[in-house]
C-alpha cells in the first residue's frame, strides 16, 4: 500500500527513470542471492555498489572512447554501443567468477560429503555438520541451507524451494540425494539393507563428484584456450593506439602527426577498431558461455 | 497479419518449414515469425543507419575537398597555409561557381568533357574578375582549382557504390541471425553430447535410489538439460498422463541425436525390465561416452580456436592499417606545416 501511494505521488518521467535504474538493480540483485543465498533485501547494498561501479566505469569507458573519436554524430553512437557492451561483459565476466569459485569447490565438498556420510552410516544430518565444519567457505551456506531444510518438518517443501534457489543444476541434484538419503537410507528394515543403501548413496555421491570433475577440467580446458583471445580483442585498441602514435611522432617528427590522427578517416578506423574489439569480446564470451 | 510483410515465409512453405528446423536444432525457443521479424527489424536499423553513415561521409568528403586551398597543387607548388578567411573565401567562390554551373543545366559528362575544359575554367575566371573580390593569386589558377574541385564533387556525389555498400552491408544484417544459429549449432555439438553424458550418470544414480521410477530418473535428467529441456519436459507431461509406451514412441520419432536415442530406448525398455535390470548396461554406456567425448573434444576444441581467432585475426589487421595510417598520407604536404 506504502509502495503505491509513493509511486502514485510522482511525475510519470521520474517513475520512467526510476524504472529503468530499478530493472537492472533487480537482475543483479537475483543473480547475487543465487549466488550468496541471502535475501533480496540484505543483497540490496551490494547489488547498487556493484551497479554503481558498473555505471561508474562505463562512463570513464564512454569519455575514454569519445576523447579518441568524436568528430561524426555516428562516432558518438558507436562510443554509446560499445560503452553498453563494456558494461554487461564486465558485470557478466564479475558474477562468472563467483560462480566458478562455488563450481570449483563442489568436487571436494562432494567427496568429504561421501565420506562422512559413510561414516555416520546414511544418517545424513551428522554427515552434513561435519562436512560444514571442513569444507571450503564457499560451499559452507550451501550444505547448512540444505541441513536446516532436511531438519525441517516439511522437508521435501523445503528441499524443493532450495532447489529453485541453488546457482548450480549439481547442488540441485545434490539436494535431491540427499532427500532420497534421508527418507530412504536410515529407515531401513534391517542392518544389512542399511549397509546396502548408504552404499548407494555413497557411490552416487562419488558418481556426481565425477562428473563435476570431467566438468570442470573441460571448462578449465575452454577458459584457459579462449579466455587470453577474449582480454586481447578487448584491449587491444588500448596499446595499439596510444604505441601507434607515440612511435610515429617519434618516427616522423616533421609531420603534424596530431593533424593526421584527428581526421575524421583516422577516428573511423579508430570507432572500427573499438566496435570490433567489442563484438569480438561478446562473440568469445558467448563462446565460453555456451558450453557452460 | 504477418502476411502483411513482404519477407515472411507463410506455414507450410519450404523456408518456414527450413527456419523452424534451424531454430529447433539451435535450440532458441523463438517462433518463426518472431524470428522473420527481428531480421526485417535488423535490415531496416541497418539501412537506415549505414545509409546516414554513408551520407555524412560523402559530405564530409565534399566538404574537406570544398575548403582544401591546396587542391591539384602539386610538389613543385608553392604550399598555401590555410586560415579562416581564406577557407571562408574559397568556399563562397566554389558556392557561386557551382550556382553558375548547376547540375540542372551542365551535367556531368558535359562537364568532365576535354574539349569543354578550357570553357568552364575561363567562365570561372570570369566570374571571379567579376565578382570584386581581390584575391592574392592569379585567377586563372584559382579557376582551374575551382574547376577541378567542381568536377571531383560532382563525381562524388553521383556515385552510387556508397548507397550500394550500405545496402548490401543491410542485407548481411538481415542474414546475420542465420549466421548466429549456425554457429550456435556447430558450436553446440559438442555441449550436446556433454549433457547426453550427464543424462546417462542421472540414469546411474536415481535409477538405483528409491523409489526405482521412471518419472523420477526422468525429473532428474531435467534437472540437469538444457538443449534437451523442451523434448524432456514433453515426455514427462505425457507419461503423467499414464500413455507410457505411446509418449515414449512419440519422443522417439522425434528425436534425431542417436546417443539421446539410445538413451531414450533403454528407459523406455526399463517398463518392462525395471530400472535395477538395467542400470550396469548404462554404466557402461557412461564408460564408452566419455570415452568418445574425450576424442571428440579434442577436434572440437580445434574448431572453436579457429572460431575464435576470427576477430582476434581481424583485431590484428585493423592495428596494423592503424598503424601504417599516418605512413599512407606521406605525400600531402600540408601535414609538414606544424
Amino acid at each position: 500500500m506504502s509502495a503505491m501511494i509513493y509511486f502514485s505521488n510522482k511525475p510519470d518521467s521520474y517513475l520512467r527513470i526510476e524504472k529503468v535504474f530499478k530493472m537492472p538493480l533487480m537482475c543483479i540483485n537475483a543473480r547475487l542471492s543465487r549466488i550468496n543465498q541471502q535475501s533480496y533485501k540484505s543483497n540490496k547494498g551490494r547489488s547498487g555498489l556493484i551497479l554503481l561501479t558498473a555505471m561508474i566505469s562505463g562512463l570513464i569507458y564512454g569519455i575514454i572512447t569519445l576523447t579518441l573519436f568524436h568528430k561524426t554524430w555516428y562516432h558518438k553512437v558507436l562510443s554509446v554501443f560499445s560503452t553498453m557492451i563494456f558494461i554487461f561483459v564486465s558485470t557478466d565476466m564479475y558474477f562468472e567468477l563467483l560462480e566458478k569459485r562455488i563450481k570449483k569447490d563442489i568436487p571436494s565438498t562432494l567427496k568429504m560429503l561421501s565420506h562422512y556420510y559413510t561414516h555416520y552410516q546414511g544418517n545424513v544430518v551428522p554427515a552434513l555438520n561435519d562436512t560444514i565444519d571442513r569444507c571450503s567457505k564457499n560451499n559452507k551456506v550451501f550444505l547448512s541451507l540444505l541441513r536446516d531444510a532436511l531438519t525441517a518438518p516439511d522437508c521435501e517443501k523445503q528441499v524443493a524451494q532450495l532447489e529453485e534457489a541453488m546457482p548450480s543444476v549439481w547442488l540441485k541434484m545434490l539436494c535431491r540425494i540427499m532427500l532420497f538419503a534421508k527418507e530412504n537410507g536410515g529407515r531401513a528394515a534391517s542392518p544389512e539393507q542399511r549397509e546396502v543403501k548408504v552404499d548407494v548413496i555413497a557411490r552416487n555421491l562419488k558418481r556426481l563428484n565425477s562428473v563435476l570433475m570431467q566438468l570442470n577440467i573441460e571448462q578449465e580446458f575452454n577458459d584457459v584456450e579462449l579466455m587470453g583471445m577474449q582480454l586481447f580483442v578487448f584491449s587491444f585498441p588500448y596499446f595499439i593506439i596510444p604505441i601507434s602514435q607515440w612511435y610515429n611522432s617519434s618516427l616522423l617528427s616533421d609531420m603534424n602527426i596530431g593533424l593526421i590522427y584527428d581526421s575524421v578517416q583516422a577516428q573511423n578506423l579508430v570507432a572500427i577498431m573499438m566496435i570490433v574489439g567489442n563484438l569480438g569480446t561478446v562473440f568469445i564470451h558467448w563462446m565460453r558461455k555456451l558450453h557452460n | 497479419m504477418w502476411r502483411l510483410y513482404p519477407l515472411m515465409p507463410k506455414p507450410g512453405e519450404k523456408r518456414y518449414i527450413n527456419a523452424a528446423a534451424l531454430l529447433a536444432n539451435g535450440g532458441v525457443s523463438l517462433s518463426v515469425e518472431s524470428f522473420y521479424l527481428i531480421k526485417i527489424c535488423l535490415f531496416i536499423v541497418a539501412f537506415i543507419f549505414t545509409i546516414n553513415i554513408q551520407i555524412t561521409n560523402v559530405g564530409l568528403n565534399c566538404r574537406s575537398i570544398m575548403t582544401d586551398l591546396n587542391f591539384s597543387r602539386t610538389a613543385m607548388d608553392a604550399y598555401v597555409a590555410s586560415d579562416p578567411e581564406r577557407v571562408q573565401l574559397e568556399l563562397y567562390l566554389f558556392q557561386a561557381a557551382s550556382e553558375a554551373l548547376d547540375s540542372a543545366s551542365v551535367s556531368l559528362k558535359m562537364l568532365t568533357d576535354e574539349d569543354n575544359r578550357n570553357i568552364y575554367t575561363e567562365y570561372i575566371s570570369n566570374l571571379i574578375s567579376n565578382s570584386g573580390i581581390s584575391l592574392k593569386e592569379d585567377a586563372v589558377a584559382a579557376a582551374k582549382r575551382l574547376y577541378l574541385k567542381l568536377v571531383t564533387v560532382r563525381s562524388i556525389q553521383s556515385q552510387y557504390r556508397f548507397y550500394l555498400e550500405a545496402f548490401l552491408l543491410s542485407v548481411a544484417m538481415f542474414f546475420m541471425p542465420n549466421l548466429i544459429v549456425i554457429s550456435k549449432i556447430k558450436l553446440i555439438e559438442d555441449k550436446r553430447d556433454w549433457e547426453v553424458l550427464h543424462f546417462i550418470y542421472v540414469f546411474s544414480i536415481f535409477g538405483r535410489l528409491p523409489p526405482f521410477s521412471i518419472k523420477e530418473v526422468l525429473s532428474g535428467m531435467l534437472l540437469v538439460s538444457d538443449l534437451f529441456k523442451n523434448l524432456l519436459s514433453s515426455l514427462l507431461n505425457s507419461l503423467k498422463s499414464g500413455k507410457a509406451e505411446d509418449a515414449f514412441k512419440e519422443t522417439l520419432s522425434k528425436t534425431d541425436n542417436q546417443d539421446i536415442y539410445e538413451l531414450l530406448e533403454m528407459l523406455r525398455l526399463s517398463i518392462n525390465t525395471g530400472l535395477l535390470g538395467i542400470v550396469d548396461s548404462v554404466d557402461e554406456m557412461a564408460v564408452n561416452q566419455q570415452k568418445w567425448l574425450e576424442v571428440k573434444s579434442m577436434k572440437r576444441r580445434k574448431t572453436k580456436q579457429v572460431y575464435a581467432m576470427i576477430p582476434v585475426a581481424a583485431a590484428m589487421l585493423l592495428a596494423a592499417i592503424y598503424f601504417s595510417y599516418s605512413l599512407s598520407i606521406l605525400t600531402d604536404p600540408s601535414y609538414f606545416i606544424k
